[in-house]
């Protein structure tokens, strides 16, 4: 791990976004701490301001610190982020073992299951989900889980089934191993790296996906703040300024550059069909 | 000496076709037979050998002998216990009796688990966990002739007579009484090939162990091997004591196997028996004797009717119209 | 002149490897005379596949060639450019694979591969055709117009290595590489394989570079003979000579090794103690010295002389010249 992280270092454009998840990460965590006011409170006197010693971006209509809004955000963001690709990722990984393994029948359930979420366009899912059950970021989580599931399902079920045919899982059988045991300790790190860099390249999607829902008011409640409805209010500000915008989207555009370096030197490092050398 | 593994008329057969297509087509049997009427016997501490061209069943046989596959008809006796019948429990306590070398050997250690942990799985999965797994696995890699600090390695960091050395630790683990080993010299080269062999002999000695070895390299037979079974087409055609077979071998296939062997003197001058074309398919098996196809000697009965059995002595029989 | 089809010359041939340069081949000398099979031998990682690349210069990215020849009917190779190459490679020069499943291409059928490899030729595609199987013929494939329209799989593993040759001598070229291309086989088809080169060489005329670790086959169809051990060539000469009288210790090691050559039962086979050492730092003197009974003082610093002991016999050790 530590050596992975080392030669990631040593290439420029994987360098840059581990500093850039870096101190957004750290930032968004630390918040509390370094934000200069409360990203809540009201102040109508200094309200639609431009960036100043004062308000490092800012403030919206309502007279709100879009520095301290973005930073909250930011925690918003990686919440969803975390929690919904991490389950997605736990239970695609688990149902895409099963279909790969388990017998065909399972396989063809799995995969139907699979092929009526992805012919959902998302947005149309996530609008209907809201609908149903009313806007919050529990939504916005679950609607993530259910849609990001088949991705990571497919890829390793692709995975197993390749890896089924090996001569050491024969091996394994014939030691009279049980399929659990199979599953979890010799096929789960055989699929598991090339999921963690198609993870840490969804970071960004599923965050402008929050964004993009909350900025459609379908995501996060107000006051909550929001990168998503940083931008919504400004949207509605447009005419009268532009800052709330450039506050909302500074953020958004960092961790995707951020973490589509990582993850793209990450993959570079981890595949070795694109690594040099014997 | 105590009979290990018997074998009797053992037939394992897999489907050319689905029930449904068999049905749509009309055709009444929709299997084709892998191994077919089959008998063996390994006594303890014997080494008996399978040779066979690729296709010709004899894994097949290796993997109805260790219950991965199911043998359709005869039966299969390990220690006087019928293991075609054999439940979950009864398999569990079978497999700890008998154990598998693989024929590739880094694929067929699991890629990510390093040699410490893949010598050491045995006790896990037939739950001895109160053993020091540590110095088993000390234990077990000087019994192969690899030093201690192997264990933190992974397989694709071992050449390929590591990799068996670590698969011959793996199958040695739980004392086996028999070990089956799938081509054991397999990727191996020819320096190497003696070092793995000579372990397999040393360890047979000490331990006691019957083997069952699988090979197309007949000429690694003669060293290691008590008796020997030819198989073509998943049928025996000649089986005897390993001396027997290569001093006098009487089957015509076996004799075009042996001759078949370029020997490493560039003035041997080799009486050849070159067979005509290529091994039938299994689905489509030849009338009469099996091997009238390929067959040097081939006379016009040969295609009609099958051979009948040919007994050498009590322990050396052949099916051929005209042994040699 | 030169009577040789291929003329090696100091040939060393390194990989940038992350732990440093990798001398995977060095000071490398091979003839390979006109119509004659000369046989490689070697065990795992004596450098035959990156002998075989260099030839055919299909190296990986990350070899180099500080220093050598490769003499191909009195051209350099290494000093051509590549388009001259590329007209050298399938109409001069050709390879024969290990495994002829992954060198056919599984969805075009036979005859389309076979038309394909001729498009050098300004013929038409009856003419190509009926060369197609006219050489499908001369491999003794049965049957061979109406097999055109199959694709490999539905050929069995001899058949498909019987086609892999017929695609590599369609051009007649004056030079065939065969690449262990009866490792894949059984026995009873490896002798056939065996026994159709030979013929086919003796046809066309051509000659053959015959790389394998089985000393059997080696004997059987080579006339001369090439021993590799970790990136050097350590004995060359005719397989008689090196066969009855080998001049280095790995050679007499590797003959008595195979099992093949001892026909009384033995329960305990020799073996070559040691282990090839490592080409990134390469040990001083000769190569072989950490595996070899006969060491002595000199052989830790001086790195012996190829030299030849009797006519075409060259070997590579300081115990035979003291």
């Amino acid at each position: 791990m530590i050596d992975i992280l080392k030669r990631i270092t040593r290439e420029p454009l994987g360098f840059f976004g581990l500093v850039l998840v870096t101190l957004i990460v750290a930032s968004a965590i630390l918040a509390s701490v370094i934000s200069p006011y409360d990203p809540v409170a009201l102040n109508i006197v200094d309200r639609l301001q431009g960036p100043s010693a004062r308000h490092l971006l800012g403030t919206d209509q309502l007279g709100r610190d879009l520095f301290s809004r973005v930073l909250f955000g930011g925690q918003v963001a990686l919440k969803v982020a975390l929690v919904s690709i991490s389950a997605a990722l736990g239970t695609g990984v688990l149902l895409g073992m099963l279909a790969g393994f388990g017998p065909k029948w399972l396989d063809h359930i799995i995969m139907l299951f699979f092929d009526t979420i992805r012919s959902f366009p998302t947005v149309m899912f996530a609008l209907a989900t809201v609908a149903l059950v009313g806007p919050s970021l529990g939504t916005v989580i679950a609607v993530i889980i259910v849609t990001s599931i088949p991705n990571y399902g497919r890829v390793v079920r692709t995975q197993t089934l390749a890896i089924k045919s090996n001569q050491f899982i024969l091996a394994e059988r014939a030691m009279g191993v049980s399929t659990r045991r199979i599953l979890f300790v010799h096929i789960l790190p055989n699929v598991i790296g090339p999921l963690i860099i198609l993870a840490s390249m969804d970071i960004p999607t599923v965050i402008a996906l929050e964004a993009g829902l909350s900025f459609l008011g379908m995501g996060v409640k107000p006051p909550t703040p929001s990168w998503g409805s940083i931008l919504n209010d400004g949207y509605t500000l447009i005419r009268n300024t532009p800052w709330p915008i450039i506050a909302g989207s500074i953020p958004l555009l960092l961790i995707t550059l951020g973490f589509t370096f990582l993850g793209e030197s990450l993959r570079d490092l981890i595949d070795p069909k694109l690594r040099k050398g014997i | 000496m105590n009979t290990v593994l018997e074998v009797e008329n053992a037939r394992v057969r897999f489907r050319s076709m689905s029930s449904v297509q068999a049905w749509i087509k009309r055709e009444s049997d929709p299997w084709i037979d892998a191994v077919r009427d089959v008998s063996l016997s390994i006594k303890e501490g014997e080494t008996f050998t399978l040779v066979g061209e690729s296709g010709s069943g004899k894994s097949t046989l290796a993997m109805a002998v260790a219950g991965l596959l199911p043998a359709s008809e005869g039966s299969i006796r390990f220690r006087g216990q019928e293991v075609t019948t054999m439940n979950g429990a009864g398999m569990m306590a079978y497999r700890k009796q008998i154990s598998f070398m693989w024929q590739n050997p880094v694929g067929s250690l699991s890629p990510r688990q390093n040699v410490g942990a893949l010598v050491t799985e045995p006790y896990i999965v037939h739950g001895l966990t109160e053993r020091n797994l540590r110095e088993e696995s000390a234990r077990l890699l000087k019994m192969v002739g690899l030093p201690e600090h192997f264990s933190a390695r992974y397989p694709h960091q071992l050449s390929g007579g590591q990799a068996r050395r670590v698969g011959v630790a793996r199958a040695l683990a739980l004392s086996p009484r028999m070990i089956i080993a799938d081509e054991p010299t397999a990727g191996l080269d020819v320096s190497v090939q003696g070092e793995i062999l000579n372990l397999l002999n040393r360890l047979q000695d000490e331990l006691g162990i019957s083997m069952f070895v699988i090979t197309h390299n007949l000429n690694i037979v003669r060293h290691i091997s008590d008796r020997t079974a030819i198989m073509y087409l998943g049928r025996f055609v000649e089986q005897g004591p390993t001396d027997d077979i290569f001093s006098h071998p009487r089957h015509p296939y076996t004799l075009a196997l042996l001759s078949a062997n370029p020997e490493p003197d560039p003035d041997a001058n080799i009486e050849r028996i070159e067979l005509k074309g290529e091994v039938p398919s299994l689905m489509d098996r030849p009338s009469g004797c099996e091997f009238h196809t390929r067959c040097p000697f081939a006379a016009e009965n040969c295609a009609h009717d099958f051979p009948p059995i040919h007994v050498v002595n009590e322990n050396h029989a052949l099916t051929c119209h005209y042994p040699r | 002149m030169n009577e040789n089809v291929l003329t090696i010359r100091d040939l060393s041939v390194h990989y940038g490897t992350s732990r440093g340069e990798l001398k995977a081949l060095r000071h490398v000398n091979l003839d390979v005379p006109k119509g004659a099979i000369v046989g490689v031998v070697g065990e795992s990682g004596c450098g035959k596949s990156t002998l075989i690349s260099s030839i055919i210069r299909l190296l990986a990215e990350n070899a180099s060639i500080p220093n050598g020849t490769i003499e191909f009917r009195n051209t350099d190779l290494l000093k051509l450019p590549e388009e001259d190459m590329r007209a050298i490679r399938g109409n001069q020069m050709s390879v024969v694979f290990q495994d002829p499943m992954s060198t056919l291409n599984p969805v075009l059928s036979i005859g389309r591969q076979m038309t394909d490899i001729q498009y050098r030729d300004k013929k038409s595609r009856s003419e190509k055709n009926r060369r197609s199987i006219e050489m499908l013929t001369s491999v003794g494939i049965p049957d061979p117009a109406s097999r055109l329209k199959q694709f490999p799989h539905e050929f069995s593993g001899g058949m498909q290595q019987r086609i892999s040759i017929a695609m590599a001598l369609q051009a007649e070229p004056s030079f065939l590489i065969a690449d262990e291309p009866t490792t894949a086989l059984d026995a009873t088809l490896e002798v056939q394989i065996i026994h159709l080169l030979k013929e086919l060489q003796a046809n066309i005329g051509c000659s053959i570079l015959f790389v394998s670790h089985h000393l059997g086959v080696i004997a059987e169809l080579c006339d001369y003979v090439v021993l590799m051990y970790a990136g050097e060539v350590v004995e060359q000469g005719t397989v008689a000579g090196v066969f009855h009288n080998p001049a280095h210790p790995y050679t007499e090691h590797l003959l008595k090794c195979d099992p093949a050559s001892i026909s009384t039962k033995s329960r305990t086979l020799p073996t070559i103690p040691g282990e090839i050492p490592d080409l990134v730092t390469l040990p001083s003197g000769c190569i072989f010295k950490n595996r070899c009974e006969y060491v002595m003082t000199r052989c830790d610093t001086e790195v012996p002389e190829w030299s030849e002991r009797s006519v075409g016999h060259f070997a590579s050790c300081h115990r035979s010249l003291s």
